[in-house]
């Protein structure tokens, strides 16, 4: 079965078979095979043809977080998009922290102007602003009231489509 | 001295609480609500409850904070730095309720968080200070600015963290920048009040290290190098500096000792100084532990938090400045949940995985466990890693590794980023000054995803994270199991 999995801005196909502890498939559209072992929970071994590197993963739901080769990365499951096609339309505007939301200044049916600050998040004493992409009516805001808390990628404001 | 109440959170709380056991000291733990199973809670012998996260309501509480130490028999405050570290209202506040706190004295922690009264009393003490209008600039702004030459730094009295700060290039731009600069400060400290002085671009950020005990003693530990900041924070320090020659340490460090005694400062405290082309400029004191003590402790071979304690309790400071000398080199990153990829936002969550290196020579500061939540309330800095070896090319090359064997899953932290500062060659051939991020680092990108890291993901997939189908069922403590070509006895 193949997996699409997002990081950052990319996004990479995985589909494998795992026998034993041999692995072959296809990562990204290239042929790969090699041997994978469990070393204890969370920590495989892996040679993929480069040599045998240590691989810590931890997986929860959709998310998966791995360490390799001296850096980490946290991956998220999709569903496929075709490849291109603009991954999140600007008519959603989601927060980029998991924080406070501490002001939203737009409610639905208002009118915006591109540029404009819509709502006010704060995290680690750092403050951000969602500003409008374009200009555009409120379709939509967050239920959360200020004060409360908004998760990373969280819808705060969408836009009516143009 | 028998009970010491510590008045923090974090890594710095933990540090100061094994400093105080290390001496028999019982300990006091302090905590918010978020706080209530952090690690600093769990180290302590006690720990007190001070209320909801907002700073203002627990580690900024003064009063609450007091009432925590009498209700619990702690007979001295150790502020650890930030939150009220700095505020002589509070360690005023401390001593009157008739318990020793743990730094300098209020009346000295006052002086110098006024700059410009700061500025004014170094340079009667000889200090070299930043050329520019002694005291405040209330008006004739202009003349000022044309007495002192362009470019030139506006900046708030009251200021800290970069705030209150406006770079002049010529005398057309001085009257929008005063503007500026005077909102700014009054909005983040409620004083507007401004100093005018030369604007030293591209400096060396330098700092000393100083201890002084209750009757005067006073000695100097060598230098920090501070130079790699961001957004006027401190990302990267070492000691010793590979600006500072042995005759400038012992210029600067007599400098920064003078600086202190001009004060009649005890405990520890640091002297900065803005530091370029052989000359130093005295830019403040921070009359607290700073951050970065570790380094000093590695190259120097001396614990600063049990001479802060042993100081607090009367003792005398026996270390002689004949005998001070940095051995080898000590270099420390900070870790922060933040993610360097999308422009340092703060990245809160829970640590699913942590791994700390080990090692000779390798020191992890640190105040996080698997598990925790890393909340969005307070400060991202979650540890500190040390290192410390024989030259500074050597402590290079084992910060490296000790920050690829670094494993924490969950937030997004710096320290990809941390090492692609440390493999910069103008890092390696020591050209450092405080824009050194912006200049070599303006695009920065991580390393793109590894072959392994995407097929260990897409094979840990299936179901509730069960391993993969070989390893399922077997006993994975089994002896007999494992295929790691390890063997007993040979």
């Amino acid at each position: 079965m193949s997996q699409t999995f997002r990081c950052g801005d990319s996004q990479h196909t995985v589909a494998l078979k795992l026998r034993g502890d041999e692995f072959s498939g296809e990562v990204d559209g290239e042929p790969t095979e090699g041997h994978l072992e469990q070393l204890e929970e969370g920590l495989y071994e892996i040679d993929a043809g480069s040599g045998a590197v240590q691989v810590h993963v931890v997986r929860d739901g959709r998310r998966t977080w791995v360490h390799c080769r001296g850096q980490a990365w946290e991956l998220e499951r999709v569903a496929a998009t075709r490849s291109g096609e603009p991954e999140a339309a600007s008519d959603q505007l989601l927060s980029p922290i998991t924080g406070k939301l501490v002001e939203l200044r737009v409610a639905a049916g208002d009118s915006v102007a591109k540029g404009d600050t819509l709502a006010i998040m704060e995290a680690m004493k750092m403050e951000h602003r969602l500003r409008a992409p374009r200009d555009g009516t409120v379709a939509q805001v967050i239920a959360t009231a200020p004060g409360g808390q908004v998760r990373e990628r969280e819808l705060v404001v969408k836009l009516e489509e143009e | 001295m028998r009970r010491v109440l510590v008045a923090n959170r974090g890594e710095i709380a933990c540090r100061v609480i094994r400093g105080c056991r290390e001496l028999g000291l019982a300990t006091v733990a302090v905590y918010s609500e978020p706080d209530a199973n952090a690690p600093h809670v769990r180290l302590a012998d006690e720990a007190v409850a001070l209320g909801p996260a907002t700073p203002a309501e627990s580690y900024l509480n003064a009063k609450k904070i007091i009432a925590a130490a009498r209700s619990s028999r702690a007979d001295a405050i150790h502020p650890g730095y930030g939150f009220l570290s700095e505020n002589g209202d509070f360690a005023a506040a401390v001593e009157e309720a008739g318990l020793i706190f743990i730094g300098p004295c209020a009346e000295t922690i006052r002086q110098m968080g006024d700059k410009a009264a700061a500025k004014t009393l170094m340079q009667a003490a000889d200090v070299p200070v930043i050329p520019g209008q002694d005291g405040i600039v209330e008006d004739n702004f202009a003349t000022v600015a044309e007495k002192i030459g362009f470019p030139l730094l506006v900046k708030a009295a009251a200021g800290g963290g970069g705030k209150g700060m406006r770079v002049v290039e010529d005398a057309d731009g001085l009257e929008a920048a005063v503007e500026a600069a005077r909102h700014e400060a009054e909005a983040a400290f409620g004083d507007g009040r401004l100093l005018l002085e030369r604007y030293i671009n591209r400096p060396r950020h330098i700092e000393v290290q100083i201890l002084a005990d209750n009757e005067g003693h006073t000695v100097h530990l060598g230098e920090r190098e501070c130079s790699v900041q961001r957004r006027h924070q401190k990302v990267i320090e070492e000691a010793p500096s590979p600006a500072i020659t042995p005759e400038l340490r012992e210029q600067m460090g007599a400098v920064a000792v003078a600086a202190a005694k001009a004060v009649g400062y005890h405990n520890a405290g640091t002297v900065e100084f803005l530091f370029k082309d052989g000359e130093f400029w005295f830019l403040e004191m921070n009359t607290r532990l700073q951050v970065e003590h570790g380094v000093t402790e590695l190259a120097y071979g001396v614990d600063l938090v049990k001479w802060q304690l042993r100081i607090a309790a009367g003792e005398p400071l026996t270390l002689r400045q004949e005998d001070i000398a940095p051995r080898g080199h000590a270099i420390e990153c900070r870790v922060y949940a933040e993610d360097p990829a999308r422009n340092f936002l703060p990245s809160p969550g829970r640590i699913r995985r942590l791994r700390e290196p080990a090692g000779p020579g390798i020191r992890v500061d640190s105040g996080i466990v698997e598990g925790q939540e890393i909340g969005s309330d307070y400060d991202p800095l979650i540890a500190k890693l040390l290192v410390h070896d024989a030259t500074r090319a050597d402590a290079l090359d084992r910060m490296v590794q000790a920050l690829r064997d670094y494993v924490i899953l969950g937030p997004t932290t710096n320290i990809a980023h941390l090492e692609a500062l440390l493999r910069h060659d103008a890092f390696r051939a020591g050209e450092l000054d405080t824009h050194f991020i912006e200049t070599h680092f303006a695009d920065w990108a991580p390393r793109a995803l590894p072959l392994e890291a995407l097929v260990t993901a897409g094979a840990t997939r299936s179901g509730s994270g069960r391993p993969p189908p070989t390893t399922a069922g077997r006993d994975p403590w089994s002896p007999w199991g494992g295929q790691s070509g390890w063997r007993q006895g040979v």
